[in-house]
């Protein structure tokens, strides 16, 4: 077994349990942390996908950031720590079949289909990657083919930050 | 065993998005539902960093979407995350079955 394989199923069995454990857990806190050991490892997958920046961002936005945030967001509702209130509804054992039929369903198709032959090449990619450093080959693509897109989620995320400052602030304006 | 090919991340990322899913419509907390709505985001991700890199490794547009889904899902978990802390000033609670002001 080379190391890629080795990697890429110890990360695969972390991801699934962490998110397994996340999404079950009677501790919203708990679920927050095995949130973020899942985010992290997911950084792993990326770079065994060849995609160093992506997986950089995911450090740096979802543990960073998001994590933080949920974090926040935890310890600011103090109702959350409570061991006595249920955290999941009624619908949960439903669900969980429901959930697993949607992912035998999905292997199913996933597998089925030829990706080679329904995906076609780009007929015209705004830009190939010259350099062997795939930093460098977003960096430039970021600021050549998809400029626009890049400055208009500057924007977004400016309104997104007003907004939450508007919507969470004590009183509300008139 | 074979080596990693494209259908080993697709199940992976079907397995993350069930899960996700699982969470998204079990978890009576807000802030639950939320990290529920992250991790679909995230094998969602997954799958376009997977497609990029197996099947067009030249080009880029796989990572550009997933660079701006990434970018797209703090902004909007800023926004949720103020919204649960905004309700629960109000109603003293984060269950999502306690904020029923729109249901009639």
């Amino acid at each position: 077994m080379s190391l890629q394989i080795t990697l890429f199923y110890v990360s695969a069995f972390i991801i699934v349990f962490c998110a397994l454990r996340a999404m079950t857990g009677q501790y919203i806190f708990r679920s927050a942390l095995y949130l973020a050991v899942t985010l992290a490892t997911l950084a792993v997958q990326y770079m065994l996908l060849r995609a160093e920046f992506v997986a950089i961002v995911q450090i740096l936005v979802y543990v960073g950031a998001v994590i933080v945030l949920i974090m926040f967001a935890v310890m600011l509702t103090a109702q959350l720590g409570d061991a006595h209130v249920s955290q999941t509804n009624r619908l949960a054992v439903a669900t969980g079949a429901a959930s697993l039929t949607l992912f035998y369903v999905l292997q199913k198709v996933l597998r089925a289909n030829d990706w080679a032959a329904v995906i076609p090449a780009p007929a015209d990619p705004h830009v190939q990657v010259e350099t062997a450093s795939n930093i460098k080959a977003v960096g430039q693509a970021l600021l050549s083919g998809y400029l626009l897109p890049f400055e208009l989620v500057g924007l977004i995320l400016f309104i997104a930050l007003v907004g939450a400052v508007l919507i969470a602030r004590k009183d509300p304006v008139a | 065993m074979n080596a990693i090919g494209l259908n080993h991340y697709l199940m992976l990322s079907a397995a993350l998005f069930s899960i996700g899913f699982y969470g998204v419509i079990t978890r009576r907390n807000a802030v639950g539902v939320l990290m529920g709505a992250e991790l679909i985001l995230n094998s969602v991700n997954l799958n376009l960093l997977a497609f990029n890199h197996f099947l067009h490794p030249a080009a880029l547009g796989g990572q550009m979407f997933a660079l701006f889904t990434i970018t797209i899902a703090a902004a909007e978990a800023t926004v949720a995350l103020a919204l649960v802390v905004a309700v629960y000033r109000q109603k003293k609670s984060v269950l999502v079955e306690d904020i029923d002001q729109l249901k009639w």
